[in-house]
């Protein structure tokens, strides 16, 4: 890594915080992005993460100059930047499809944003060099783009973007072309990059499991508006919503009548939400629970298989009658319904078969209740978010 | 097949019959052939025979002179000779014009935007028009007493009015006309086909909207206005119609077509007039190989930035 010295120096000078102040765009009547409020100190990485039309990508093609905002400024450091045109902030931008100049080899792709600005010759083959040596494609510089495999046209869109040590790099889905074991690579490659230039980063996705495994700072975005910003540990044991619960892992998302809790006195308190004589549920509420329902959130893998029905009574008790079972290797992933026709998943290290009757109970500290909100959750939940489960699912093995 | 065939000798017919349809289907041969049929008779009788036809006239002087004798008689003759030049000397300029001017109107128009149809369709309506239409136009338009020289007289920037017609120039603006429309089709067409996010990423790296047009659009841009110049070339190098209405047919806009309707229609001379025919093929297919060796050297390959393109 000694070659990276000289980008490592001029990155880690290269600002203090960045401030969006109520950026806002409209598109004709549709607001695509509301009020967004952010501070990014440098060498932060922030994923921006939502579902597609959460207005993700357009807070970055605010940042990066390609769309002018309807709202708000942009500020780094002293300077005012969201007037500016794109080719005069210094930010460097990934593209979902790389957008590389098919017509120029790939050393001249990299040294495209050098040209311009006139730099000498001899700099510029240096740094090139440099930049090729970082994503490892130094045998590489003489091809075309179209002769290279997508992991490595990736990788020559994030040489391209580096080697002009900009102020910010902005990421726009880039791992989402790629296959699945590419991308976990590729994304301990974009991490290592980024601690190794000291950059400051803005990521799109809309992979949670992307957003977490990267990210200094979470921003969950949802219809133009933030609905949490925090750190990964934060989003994932603390989602602020039943609807980031919902792509968080916490797949199962049960909306209750509150029985007893929950007002303002008692927040961050337990909530007992279910039916009398039916399902109940107590849990923990981080906020007030104002209204007459609520919404219980459960991870599959906090579901602990008791026995058969009727081996354990009470509360945090759900009787289920298993409908599909997959194996998993170590434990079986399965999916439940209800008497009441209520769809449980759950997680068993036992085999168990379609058929089987079924207790599981939860401990209340491991179920979440939220009071706000609980219709949309409901209803939003899935519909955009790419197999959400999935993704949270794979974590919990690491 | 042929291998396994010796070892089952009953049933070796079978096998060879349907290894040799095997074997042709591979090449492409198969029924599916029989639908180019049409299509082979219909370019044979109204193309390759009519061709060969007046090939084979050209090569038969009406005043004898051996078979090149209308070739080299046309090159002595400096008054038939001079059409290449007069031909080419409208044709070229003329291409040149339509696909430079096309370049910064399909740059404006490639995005979206609310009454591209309507403009669009105001830059092609002179296809529908017709030379005869244009030409008549431009008669009114630019001639002594039409608008463009009153304003001039009346502005005083000219004491007298300008000629434009019945000349070169009133030719040179009708093949502007007339071929303007195709040539902003194509390279619209072409412009479209360049992936917008490329400009995007230049400008990002820091290229202003000079260079990115500079750097990134024109040369991905380059083999479509290599392939565009040269059909527009074409259209005006066989122009004939608007020499004749606007220009100076006997004088410097008597072009090749001219010179061979002349030759077959008053000299009734067939022979000869096959030969400037013949003589308008070889030029134009001249002018097109240099264009599309000039367009082998660039990069022609998908406009695109990402995979899977």
């Amino acid at each position: 890594m000694t070659a990276q010295t000289v980008l490592e120096k001029d990155a880690r000078a290269a600002f203090g915080h960045l401030r969006l102040d109520g950026v806002t765009r409209r598109f004709g009547r549709a607001t695509a992005l509301s009020g967004f409020d952010l501070r990014i100190e440098g060498g932060e990485f922030i994923a921006l993460l939502g579902p597609s039309g959460c207005g993700k990508s357009t807070a970055l093609n605010c940042l990066a100059g390609l769309l002018p905002l309807s709202e708000g400024e942009i500020w780094l450091d002293g300077q005012r930047v969201d007037t500016l045109p794109p080719e005069r902030r210094g930010f460097g931008m990934v593209f979902q499809n790389y957008a590389l100049f098919p017509h120029l080899s790939v050393r001249k792709n990299v040294a495209f944003g050098l040209s311009v600005r006139r730099t000498g010759k001899a700099e510029t083959a240096r740094r090139v060099d440099e930049a090729l040596r970082t994503v490892e494609l130094t045998e590489h510089a003489d091809k075309l783009p179209g002769q290279l495999s997508g992991g490595q046209q990736q990788r020559v869109a994030i040489a391209r973007a580096i080697v002009l040590r900009p102020k910010l790099v902005l990421m726009d889905e880039p791992l989402s072309n790629l296959d699945a074991k590419l991308r976990v690579q590729m994304r301990t490659e974009i991490r290592r990059i980024h601690q190794d230039l000291g950059l400051t980063t803005v990521y799109v996705t809309h992979d949670q499991e992307e957003a977490l495994a990267l990210a200094d700072r979470v921003v969950v975005l949802r219809s133009g508006e933030v609905e949490q910003i925090g750190t990964p540990e934060e989003v994932y044991t603390h989602p602020a919503s039943a609807y980031i619960a919902g792509f968080m892992g916490y797949r199962n998302l049960l909306e209750l009548p509150v029985l007893a809790g929950g007002g303002p006195a008692e927040a961050g308190g337990r909530v007992t939400v279910g039916n009398e004589g039916g399902l109940v549920l107590t849990g923990v509420a981080r906020q007030p629970v104002p209204g007459p329902r609520a919404v219980a959130a459960v991870r599959p893998e906090d579901l602990r298989v008791a026995g058969p029905p009727g081996s354990t009574a009470g509360e945090n008790v759900m009787a289920v009658r298993v409908e599909v079972s997959e194996f998993h290797g170590r434990e079986v992933a399965a999916e439940g319904v209800m008497d009441d026709g209520r769809v449980v998943h759950f997680r068993s290290p036992e085999r168990i078969a379609p058929g089987d009757r079924v207790a599981l109970t939860v401990a209340p500290e491991r179920v979440l209740v939220f009071g706000d909100g609980a219709q949309d959750a409901l209803s939003g939940n899935g519909e955009a978010f790419e197999d959400p489960a999935a993704g949270t699912g794979a974590r919990d093995g690491g | 097949m042929a291998v396994e065939a010796p070892a089952r000798p009953p049933k070796a017919p079978v096998p060879r019959r349907s290894g040799l349809r095997h074997r042709l289907a591979e090449r492409g041969v198969d029924r599916v052939l029989f639908l180019l049929v049409p299509a082979v008779l219909v370019v044979g009788l109204l193309f390759v025979y009519p061709m060969l036809y007046g090939v084979g006239l050209s090569l038969q002087p009406k005043d004898g002179g051996g078979p090149l004798g209308n070739y080299t008689g046309f090159f002595r003759d400096s008054y038939e000779r001079s059409t290449v030049w007069k031909t080419l000397r409208l044709a070229v300029p003329a291409a040149l014009i339509n696909v430079g001017a096309s370049v910064p109107i399909a740059y404006r128009l490639r995005g979206r935007f609310r009454g591209r149809r309507l403009l669009t369709a105001a830059l092609v309506l002179p296809v529908t028009l017709g030379t005869v239409l244009v030409a008549d136009g431009l008669l009114r338009y630019l001639g002594p007493k039409g608008w463009f020289n009153r304003v001039l007289l009346d502005t005083g920037l000219a004491d007298e009015p300008v000629r434009l017609i019945y000349n070169y120039w009133g030719v040179l603006f009708s093949l502007i006309i007339t071929g303007f429309p195709f040539a902003f089709l194509l390279v619209l067409a072409y412009m479209s086909g360049i992936d917008p996010t490329l400009e995007r990423a230049a400008a990002t790296l820091g290229a202003g909207p000079w260079q990115r047009m500079r750097r990134i659009v024109l040369p991905l841009l380059a083999p479509g206005l290599a392939t565009t110049f040269v059909l527009t070339f074409v259209l005006a190098f066989s122009v004939f119609p608007s020499a004749t209405l606007v220009g100076e047919p006997a004088g410097e806009t008597r072009v090749m077509a001219i010179a061979a309707y002349q030759a077959a229609f008053e000299k009734y001379d067939y022979s000869m007039a096959s030969t400037i025919a013949v003589l308008m093929g070889v030029f134009e297919l001249l002018v097109i190989s240099v264009a599309l060796l000039l367009r082998g050297r660039l990069y022609t390959g998908p406009a695109t930035g990402g995979k899977g393109s």
